[in-house]
């Protein structure tokens, strides 16, 4: 089973639409048999929005497709699903269902890593040969442990409004860290648990401070990174990379910063203020797995800075779908 | 299955320091019926009632007519109804509800197949024969789908057909629109085209589209026609109908599934009681743990008891092995001997016993312990106002129960030896005649002559003399307590300067030293 999972840098980006499309580019695709299932971290789908009040994309199942959602969701729905199983010792109860017909839904999946994962065993187990789809958030940072995304599809919004490309550029560039080197994936791999949040490290390997904390929270983590500024130290953190956190250590300059995965970067900016300039080297634990980024251009530009060379970037409204392979 | 105590069985210092949780933590065995289980302290009769249930269980078991392994397989099958109970109530049973209800009743089928003889509530078990034959009528493939009436089926197929008509008439507009225009309308829509595309005026034209201009783009979107419209309409139409239809068809299941709720009820939860005594049983087993048993008298045998926590951090664990009397009892020994630990181990399993646990034991033979209360010595609460002194005189002044267990931990030491010599021989006289068990140990001497107490003394390693580091003291302690009669109380007595003995152990300074040396010196030579 293979599990893509679908983020956007806004609200309307557009991923409900990538969503949609991927979906029916699997199932349309004649050269592949396997099955298509669809879920979402928490809920999506909704007709409309919840905030600015407009119709929203929706979200088509076709006959003989699979999804998970909460049962809340499938009263309206009686006998045109069967049930695969039910997650019933989850905090609510959700259902993995395939669609005896085509039908309109709203998808609301579980809304944790451990969840998740439990759900992604069971699907793989009932359906070895498919494709997971989850409509997630870029907020869930677990989206993008390994164990749970195998690649990742980005809705981007590109609009007038320069606050609003700086903080695209911002999450674009989060997409361009390299990846650490493999000792030291190792040396995380073999340091770190389930609640680690952070680990500063000396050249030698020698642990200077291992948090559970997150980071933000974290004090001591501050106050011990402060005692060896002056040192080659790296620091790994499995925890959102904050404005603020950024701002702090800025001026280490002897400062390697290892992120686990791209979503924790949230040094978004909202306004022009490019901020402090930033010393450290910032590396990925997991290298970033972004299939494609898909445009939604509400300003007229054609060309927009910061966009990486290596992901292929498509308007799906603009370019011809049948030519854009998935 | 995650086990919880009750708030406040136990203080949450010697609960954590202890490892309360993770001992109920190893009750985990993954049934879904038992997600999460409070445990109260039961009372004498409750108690009894509760383990004399494991015991059947266990003899049943022993006699080859259960296989408690297989029970345990067969009850993680079983998934958890209590989210639905009220829908089945109120008949507002959903569709996925109907699945649950199913697998339930079916796999409890093959779970009765093996208690046959040790068969549950057998008075109302048809309800559940009652059950899976309603809804074999209405579901199908193991419950997970609704089978349709023959209208219900040719309905389904006509909303299917339109659907088809539908796409192949988008199919067609599309082909349409693309020779009027150039344009491909396909999805996502609308379509964002430049405004400087030289097929722009066409698409203006175009009868079937919409174009909405743009600053440099156009927005164009489908302009259905009303042909296509009616279809779709008609689509919705019987889309409802089908609703309806499914809808009517819950309502029916939920009719005839209704009269069998109050039975199955009962049974529910007779099977969550059942299911819980088998993880009780498999857990005993599992672990090599043992069920008490109730003596008529007072007093308390445990046998090769085990403190889980503190075996898993030594190397060398030595398990307890004590028999305490009705009344009071009083524990003597060397400093660092585990007289505390002792203590610790008691309240661990007289604790659980209560909770109705089985605990890590060779055997354990007491009366019911209905109440447990532990005293170690404090330095005081400053938020409390009270000095040590306060706090061991409130733990006294608690209300005792007979069936009680009153433990404390060097008793009355919070105050001046001799006020705390005669407090100790005041509380030891008034528990000596009550009909519970209390145990505490203490340093003061005068106390052990005290004819009315059982005593108790903690064995220790003979070093007198032999330079050795404390990590080899500690190895070499027996962890071992012997009685001592009344008889014998003076011979043990005379080892009352252990503690000199112990500190010369220790990287005290060589002048202090030569002090606790000299002390030792005319100590014998006044002996």
């Amino acid at each position: 089973m293979k599990t893509f999972s679908f983020i956007g840098s806004d609200k309307n980006a557009g991923k409900t639409t990538v969503f949609n499309f991927v979906f029916r580019k699997l199932l349309e695709d004649p050269g592949q048999d396997a099955r298509v299932c669809l879920t979402s971290i928490g809920i999506n789908g909704e007709e409309v929005d919840t905030y600015e009040g407009h119709a929203k994309p929706f979200i088509y199942l076709y006959k003989n497709s699979y999804f998970v959602t909460a049962c809340e969701h499938l009263k309206e729905l009686t006998g045109k699903y069967e049930i695969c199983f039910s997650f019933n010792d989850f905090n609510k109860l959700y259902i993995f269902g395939k669609c005896l017909t085509d039908f309109q839904v709203v998808l609301e999946g579980p809304n944790s890593g451990q969840e998740l994962l439990r759900l992604k065993k069971v699907v793989a187990n009932i359906l070895p040969k498919s494709y997971l789809l989850i409509d997630g958030s870029i907020d869930r940072q677990f989206l993008a442990h390994p164990d749970i995304s195998d690649d990742f599809y980005f809705a981007l919004l590109i609009s007038d409004r320069r606050e609003q490309i700086q903080k695209a550029q911002d999450l674009l560039y989060s997409l361009t860290f390299p990846v650490c080197a493999e000792n030291q994936r190792q040396f995380l791999a073999n340091t770190g648990h389930q609640d680690t949040k952070s680990i500063l490290y000396d050249k030698k390997n020698q642990i200077l401070y291992h948090g559970s904390e997150i980071p933000g929270f974290d004090e001591d983590l501050k106050d011990i990174c402060m005692k060896y500024k002056n040192a080659k130290t790296s620091l790994y953190l499995n925890g959102a990379f904050s404005k603020s956190l950024f701002a702090f250590f800025a001026p280490f300059k002897n400062l390697t910063i290892i992120l686990d995965n791209f979503t924790l970067y949230q040094n978004m900016s909202v306004s022009e203020n490019p901020g402090p300039r930033f010393s450290p080297e910032i590396f990925l634990l997991h290298p970033v797995r972004v299939n494609k980024i898909f445009l939604k251009q509400d300003a007229g530009k054609t060309v927009f800075p910061g966009l990486p060379k290596n992901i292929p970037v498509i308007n799906l409204f603009r370019e011809n779908p049948y030519e854009i392979g998935i | 299955m995650k086990l919880e105590f009750e708030q406040n069985i136990a203080p949450a210092d010697i609960f954590d320091e202890l490892d309360f949780n993770g001992f109920l933590s190893s009750f985990d065995l993954g049934i879904p019926l038992l997600p999460r289980k409070i445990l109260r302290p039961m009372t004498k009769e409750e108690g009894t009632s509760h383990f004399r249930r494991l015991y059947d269980l266990q003899a049943k078991v022993d006699h080859g007519e259960l296989e408690i392994k297989k029970l345990i397989e067969q009850t993680r099958r079983l998934p958890l109804l209590d989210p639905l109970m009220m829908f089945f109530k109120d008949q507002g049973l959903e569709q996925y509800h109907l699945y649950d209800l199913g697998r339930f009743v079916f796999e409890n089928d093959a779970l009765a197949g093996m208690e046959t003889n040790y068969p549950l509530a057998p008075e109302i078990s048809e309800c559940c024969a009652g059950i899976r034959a309603i809804l074999e009528e209405y579901t199908e493939n193991g419950f997970s789908g609704l089978i349709y009436t023959k209208e219900e089926q040719e309905i389904s197929s006509q909303v299917e057909e339109l659907g088809q008509t539908i796409q192949t008439g988008l199919y067609e507009y599309e082909n349409e629109i693309y020779a009027l225009t150039g344009i491909k309308m396909i999805y996502p829509y609308p379509r964002e085209i430049s405004a400087q595309s030289e097929n722009i005026s066409k698409m203006l034209n175009c009868k079937l589209l919409s174009v909405e201009r743009r600053e440099n783009t156009c927005r164009v979107d489908f302009c259905l026609q009303p042909k296509l419209e009616r279809i779709i309409d008609e689509k919705d139409m019987l889309s409802e109908k089908f609703a309806v239809m499914m809808q009517e068809k819950l309502e029916t299941i939920n009719r005839k599934l209704q009269p069998l709720f109050k039975d199955f009820a009962a049974y529910y939860e007779e099977r969550k009681v059942r299911v819980f005594y088998y993880a009780l049983l498999w857990f005993k087993v599992l672990y090599s743990l043992t069920f008490p048993v109730f003596r008529d008298d007072f007093g308390c045998r445990l046998k090769n008891a085990r403190l889980p926590c503190l075996e898993k951090q030594v190397k060398k664990y030595i398990p307890l092995n004590i028999v305490l009397n009705r009344g009071s009892n009083v524990l003597f020994g060397a400093n660092m001997t585990g007289k505390t630990t002792v203590l610790k181990t008691l309240y661990f399993h007289l604790t659980a016993i209560r909770m109705g646990l089985p605990v890590p034991a060779g055997s354990a033979v007491l009366h019911f312990p209905e109440q447990v209360e532990l005293h170690l010595k404090t330095s005081g609460n400053v938020r409390t106002n009270l000095s040590s002194f306060g706090d061991e005189i409130l733990f006294f002044s608690k209300n005792i129960s007979s069936y009680a267990y009153v433990l404390a931990d060097e008793l009355f030491q919070s105050t001046d030896p001799v006020s705390g010599t005669e407090l100790s021989e005041i509380f030891l006289a008034e528990f000596s005649d009550k009909d519970m068990v209390f145990f505490c140990t203490s340093h003061y001497p005068d106390v052990l002559k005290f004819d009315t107490i059982s005593l108790f003394r903690m064995k220790d390693p003979d070093f007198e003399g032999q330079d050795i580091q404390v990590e080899d003291l500690l190895n070499m302690m027996p962890y071992t307590l012997e009685r001592i009669s009344h008889d014998k109380i003076n011979d043990a007595l005379g080892q009352t300067r252990k503690a000199l003995c112990m500190a010369l152990n220790f990287r005290l300074p060589e002048s202090i030293k030569t002090k606790i040396l000299s002390a030792l010196k005319s100590y014998k030579e006044r002996n």
